[in-house]
């Protein structure tokens, strides 16, 4: 028996991964999600601003990791909308302008926020830290239009935006590079912005470090930032907290497996059953 | 480049060098493109094995390419909301990224079924913090642990935060960093000085 | 390439350099610096008095309360939102600058910069009074001489310990500071009185709450307190339903101590008219908006209830008279009500009431009276003159002021000219109108030569505005000056483009008409220009910043100990000293690799990260490349080189090609093996994996920058049956890389790799550089840790470089 699950082809694994994760999916859980310490310091931060404050929201994801970062950034958006408060969109991946086009859309049309006024979204910039520090100077010198094509000038938003300093707070959705080591070290180090992060699960960890020195006022990392904010924003049937509970069996279903590979480990030290994978020097 | 970044007056040439930078890479982009339909367009002529995905490739970039560039609506620019390159982008780019991304969860479970096995103290410790991290930071996990007698009153998760992600792992990667920071100084100054060379192919 | 005397004497000529620069711009530290405002703050009023000829619509300009007899001079700086640079006005000959927390005190008699230190920090203000500078942060202050910026003194007595509020109000040679502190958990208030020139304390008091304002009177400073004893206003006409109570304290300003007090609605605003006090309050009891005048001891001379709370309330600098704007709705219109309380009444308190219909857009204060521009709603907007004598309904303005919008909207007084200038709702330009009082003359413009500006000062008969032009060279915007003489009905002057934007302008008085005076333009771009007014070429440019970023000092003597560390190695390694380095398992393992990939006929797979070719791990894996392409091209076998950049591809292309010929086997090299697969994360993984499952490498190595997609493919290299060696400096992904290669080259291992498979001394000599600097960081880590668990702070200094 052990010797079969030792040698156990891995698209057996993969099919009982999948079925671990529909079934929360289609039958919820229900499982109470409850907000931790840091994503509280991001509400708080949030709430703590004065109404018609200017904040800048930059979206530095694609894709494939638009399923973690989408949710906290849809939520933000939406708590900084209730708030009263103008919001200026930027992404400097190309991946992330039509994910940031969709997100603010959405959360505008559900917070009958009003684009020009309420919100802008400026677009994409190739150049990563080049386009931080040019819009230390000047943001207008970067985005002369809008990502549809309008004139910033004409925009209520765009009126006495123009820097960094123009902004009570900037927000990074970032899973990587330009991300939140390129704030901290422009729009942070430089321009003393407040910075608040949101980074996927595995690129959290790196964020830490920013964190502990205050670089970064709070930080929600992956699905659990996304979910613990949607419960803060007051926001019911959140992607986030949807997918947490099939996160939640996924996690204990890779524990068990490992329980077992080390069972099997054990028994196979004790037993000296070989193994066809064969072991490598590590 | 170093130098205006120190010295105020000059700043306008690091703005003028990325400038530079910016217009090599846009061409730079031409001759990937071209590399691409060098590559598939041979095995596509000489009918190799699986020449149908290449074909399926030089498809898909040429159109997508035409939606993105010439396809332009009645009013606004072609990826604008609503126009074909959009639909492109929403209804297959994201999904096949997304799919691939989540891709990841499968190897993990197999990785971590084959590589996570208790071999030493080092590996015991990883295991344990694997544990922890991972079943406490669900909301499925800490429904169980709040459940538990005695020992559900102690706050997993504020531990695990402060303690393990914000002390043990913030250490690890800090210094991480640090070395990293370093190694990159140091190379960034070998190669600007000539000492490193063989990223250029040659020894002089 | 370089020779490695070249090399040496860069590298010595640029360390020269740095320390040069830093030993230039090591000055002395003062406090910090953000967002200046003038002197004492006012509540209440939104519009401005009148402004003295030749100075700019700036912030508006305190009234300093002085003794008389005394010389004082208006201080503030003149700021534009966004900049950086500050010009100030003062009396005297001297400016002060402000630039990337540059303090600079310029003299406008010799034409040079005079005196200069450097502050940083968020929350200080700098303020000019008579000769001297004062620099406030929350927690001190320091007062410098404004010819030189030398010190004179700062706050020292630390039983002043306690938040520095706003605001700052100078007299008579004196300055009032606020304190708020706590103490046991009680919060405490102070006033505390200085001798400006020597900071001598003269006097302090303690008060009960938070000082909102600073009205001077007579003898007496009356301050605006909130004292925090919350209390519930009636809701019938209050605009605040819940109003923190505030109070006004009379204080003898010569001694500090408090003669009266009075209590606030809470919203409120005091003046000092005609030997008493005027106070717009809410009244807490009734709801009402109350006109309260107060003779010195606070007993009520006259009360008068008011529509609503006034959008401005002034005294005039000319006439003395008391002036209240109120904007209210009649009949569904929107109506301006100004009222006039003249000075010198003796019986009872008679007020003229003037009455427009329409949206106040702008009072601007001149000799007896006010100018007031209405806004209407038929887009046309009116312009109104009041004085105390008798209500003039000077000018109708219907014509020129069509199609009016608030928008953009400013109007300023000059000599005897009013300038104002509105944007045009249906055309969207700027038009500027001057009304000259003497002549009764309206000249307006309108043409397309107008620049979109708005007016910068006035002066006499000419008006400088500002106009973009784009450097052909960096693309960026410049300013030029321009000017117009309103006396020769729009002659434009203009100035040759100035670096920058242009934030002030200042016009040195020649006693004479414009052309024969100099005219001072400061640009965020940190230069001062003296402009000839005869043909505005430029006749001195002086730098008002700094030549060197303070704030980078830190970074730059990082760099100089790094450099400097790996130079010293370098040099001893090229000595002919051995030194040794540890091995690096998975460096070691690369020529297994190579050597099991021959055995077994399969490629080698080598993947130089994701990233472009500005990413040094991306460098690095190139040149990790060149020494693994040598091995496979002498052993003549394929080498698999997927690239997600084409400007990358094309340097790993050069490289094996290069790798090939040196080995003498040109024929064996296949372009198409490096190839460039897609720019997109996942698409290139999805291409790497499937060319793993398909052509099966016997070794695959990642060297360079990876994201999430990492697992992805060491997995796939390990179900294909590969040796996998790995090299990153994402630490997110390593844990990936350790679980699933069988070697992994951690963060630095990857940048010493070339080094290491290379074993030149110059090589070698850097990663023992390297190292030095990492045991000094450690060193550094281990010390501060252990002073910090003491309480010791001798290495505190370090984090203030």
């Amino acid at each position: 028996m052990l010797q079969k699950l030792a040698e156990l082809d891995k698209r057996w694994i993969f099919l009982a991964l999948a079925v671990v994760v529909i079934l929360p999916l289609v039958f919820p859980l229900g499982l109470p999600v409850e907000p931790g310490q840091m994503s509280r310091k991001f509400y708080e931060r949030i709430e703590a601003l004065p109404e018609g404050s200017k904040v800048c929201m930059s979206f530095d994801y694609g894709p494939g990791t638009e399923i973690e970062c989408q949710p906290m950034a849809s939520a933000v958006l939406k708590h900084l909308f209730r708030r009263r408060c103008r919001v200026v969109c930027i992404t400097l991946l190309p991946d992330g302008s039509m994910l940031a086009r969709r997100t603010l859309e959405q959360a505008a049309a559900e917070c009958k926020a009003v684009y020009g006024e309420d919100c802008v979204y400026l677009g994409y910039k190739n150049g990563g830290e080049a386009v931080l520090r040019n819009m230390g100077e000047n943001i207008l010198n970067v985005f002369s239009t809008d990502f549809y094509g309008k004139d910033l000038s004409s925009m209520p938003i765009m009126k006495d935006t123009v820097n960094w300093d123009s902004f009570a707070l900037v927000i990074d959705w970032s899973v990587g590079r330009p991300g939140v080591a390129d704030y901290v070290r422009i729009v942070g180090g430089q321009y003393h912005r407040p910075i608040l992060a949101g980074t996927t699960a595995v690129t959290a960890p790196e964020a830490y470090p920013f964190v502990n020195a205050g670089q970064v006022e709070a930080l929600l990392g992956g699905l659990r930032g996304g979910g613990e904010y949607e419960v803060l924003a007051g926001i019911k049937g959140g992607r986030a907290c949807r997918g947490l509970e099939a996160q939640s069996t996924a996690h204990f279903f890779v524990a068990f497996l490992i329980i077992l590979a080390n069972v099997i480990y054990f028994a196979d030290k004790r037993k000296k059953i070989g193994r066809g994978s064969g072991e490598r020097r590590r | 480049m170093i130098i205006q970044f120190y010295i105020y007056p000059l700043d306008w040439l690091g703005e003028l060098f990325n400038s530079f930078y910016n217009i090599v890479l846009t061409f730079a982009f031409v001759l990937g493109a071209i590399s691409l339909f060098q590559v598939h367009g041979k095995k596509i002529i000489a009918q190799t094995s699986g020449w149908g995905y290449n074909l399926v490739l030089l498809v898909s970039l040429t159109v997508t390419l035409i939606f993105g560039l010439f396809v332009f609506p009645e009013k606004g620019q072609p990826v604008d909301a609503g126009t074909a390159f959009d639909w492109i982008f929403n209804n297959i780019f994201t999904p096949l990224c997304s799919t691939t991304y989540s891709l990841l969860a499968f190897y993990i479970a197999s990785a971590s079924f084959r590589a996570f096995r208790a071999r030493s103290a080092q590996a015991t410790v990883l295991l344990v913090t694997a544990f922890l991290v991972m079943l406490f930071r669900v909301p499925l996990g800490e429904y169980i642990w709040h459940s538990l007698p005695w020992v559900g009153q102690f706050d997993i998760t504020a531990f695990i935060d402060d303690w393990i992600m914000g002390g043990f792992n913030a250490a690890g990667q800090r210094a991480i960093m640090l070395g990293a920071s370093v190694g990159l100084v140091s190379i960034s100054l070998k190669i600007l000085l000539g000492i490193e060379v063989s990223y250029l192919g040659g020894n002089d | 390439m370089m020779s490695r005397y070249s090399a040496k004497i860069l590298l010595a000529v640029f360390a020269v350099l740095m320390f040069w620069i830093a030993a230039v711009s090591a000055q002395e530290r003062d406090g910090g610096l953000n967002e200046p405002e003038t002197g004492a703050a006012r509540s209440g009023a939104q519009l401005r008095p009148g402004l003295a000829p030749g100075v700019s619509g700036g912030a508006g300009s305190p009234v300093v309360f002085a003794e008389a007899g005394e010389s004082v001079c208006v201080g503030g700086l003149y700021e534009r939102p966004g900049c950086r640079g500050y010009f100030s006005q003062t009396a005297s000959a001297r400016q002060l600058i402000l630039k990337n927390s540059c303090l600079q005190s310029f003299d406008s008699k010799e034409n040079r910069i005079s005196g200069k230190i450097y502050i940083d920090g968020d929350d200080s203000r700098v303020i000019a009074y008579a000769d001297y500078a004062v620099i406030k942060t929350s927690e001190n202050i320091t007062v410098r001489s404004l010819a030189s910026l030398e010190k004179l003194w700062s706050l020292e007595d630390k039983s002043l310990a306690g938040a520095l509020a706003d605001p700052v109000f100078f007299y008579g040679g004196r300055m009032a500071v606020f304190f708020k502190g706590e103490d046991g958990g009680d919060k405490k208030y102070k006033a505390v009185c200085f001798k400006i020139d020597g900071g001598e304390i003269v006097w302090q008091s303690e008060l009960d709450g938070e000082v909102l304002d600073v009205t001077p009177a007579g003898d007496s400073l009356f301050l605006t307190v909130r004292n925090g004893r919350e209390r519930l206003a009636a809701l019938k006409k209050s605009e605040a339903a819940v109003a923190a109570e505030r109070e006004l304290i009379n204080l003898r300003a010569s001694d500090g101590k408090i003669l009266k007090r009075t209590e606030l609605g809470g919203n409120s605003s005091v003046r000092f008219w005609d030997g008493k006090l005027a106070v717009c309050q809410d009244d807490p009891d009734s709801g009402d908006f109350l006109l309260n005048l107060y003779d010195m001891n606070f007993e009520v001379l006259y009360r008068k209830a008011l529509l609503k709370m006034p959008v401005f309330m002034e005294v005039s600098p000319d006439s003395g008279a008391l002036w209240i704007g109120i904007a209210d709705f009649t009949d569904g219109k929107e109506l301006t009500q100004i009222s006039c309380f003249p000075c010198g009444q003796k019986d009872g308190f008679a007020e003229d009431n003037y009455f427009a219909y329409g949206h106040l857009e702008e009072a601007v204060f001149y000799e007896s009276g006010v100018w007031c521009f209405v806004r209407g709603e038929s887009k046309f907007a009116t312009l109104y003159w009041f004085n105390n004598k008798n209500y003039d309904y000077l000018v109708d303005l219907k014509g020129p002021l069509e199609n009016f919008t608030g928008e953009d909207f400013s109007a300023f007084m000059y000599g005897d000219r009013l300038s104002f200038v509105y944007r045009n709702e249906e055309t969207g330009k700027l038009e500027l109108g001057v009304f000259s009082v003497s002549t009764s003359e309206l000249l307006t413009w309108n043409d397309d030569n107008y620049p979109s500006s708005r007016p910068l000062l006035g002066r006499n008969a000419e008006i400088f505005f500002t106009e973009k032009s784009v450097s052909a060279l960096t693309g960026k915007e410049n300013d030029r000056l321009r000017y117009l003489n309103t006396k020769g009905m729009g002659t434009w002057f203009d100035t040759e483009p100035l670096s920058g934007e242009i934030v002030g302008v200042r016009v040195r008085e020649s006693g004479g008409p414009a052309e024969k005076a100099e005219w001072y333009a400061l640009t965020d771009g940190g230069k001062i220009y003296r402009l000839d007014a005869q043909n505005g070429s430029i006749l001195q440019t002086l730098q008002a910043g700094p030549l060197f970023d303070r704030s980078k000092l830190n970074n730059l003597l990082g760099v100089l100990f790094v450099t400097g560390s790996i130079g010293y190695f370098i040099w001893r390694a090229r000595k002919g000293e051995k030194l040794f380095i540890r091995s690096i398992a998975g460096l070691g393992a690369l020529d297994e690799a190579v050597g099991r990939a021959t055995e077994m006929g399969r490629p080698i797979f080598y993947i130089p990260g994701l990233s472009d070719i500005d990413e040094t791990q991306t460098m690095a894996g190139l040149s990790i490349l060149g020494h693994v392409s040598k091995c496979t091209a002498e052993y003549d076998m394929p080498i698999v080189v997927p690239n997600c950049s084409s400007v990358v591809m094309v340097m790993a292309q050069d490289i094996v090609r290069q790798a090939y010929l040196q080995a003498g086997n040109p024929d064996s090299y296949e372009s198409d093996n490096v190839c460039f697969l897609s720019s997109e994360q996942f698409g290139f993984a999805a291409g790497v994996c499937g060319m793993m499952v398909r052509e099966k490498p016997a070794a695959v190595l990642y060297m360079g920058n990876f994201f999430a997609e990492a697992l992805m493919l060491a997995e796939t290299g390990n179900t294909a049956g590969a040796v996998q060696i790995a090299g990153t400096a994402a630490a997110s992904q390593l844990p990936f890389f350790v679980a699933a290669c069988d070697y992994t080259l951690m963060g630095e291992e990857l940048y010493a790799a070339s080094a290491y498979l290379s074993g030149e001394p110059l090589q070698i000599g850097s990663l023992k550089g390297q190292d030095a600097v990492k045991a000094a960081i450690m060193l550094l880590i281990a010390a501060g840790t252990l002073l910090t668990c003491f309480n010791c702070h001798w290495l505190d200094f370090i984090w203030k470089i």
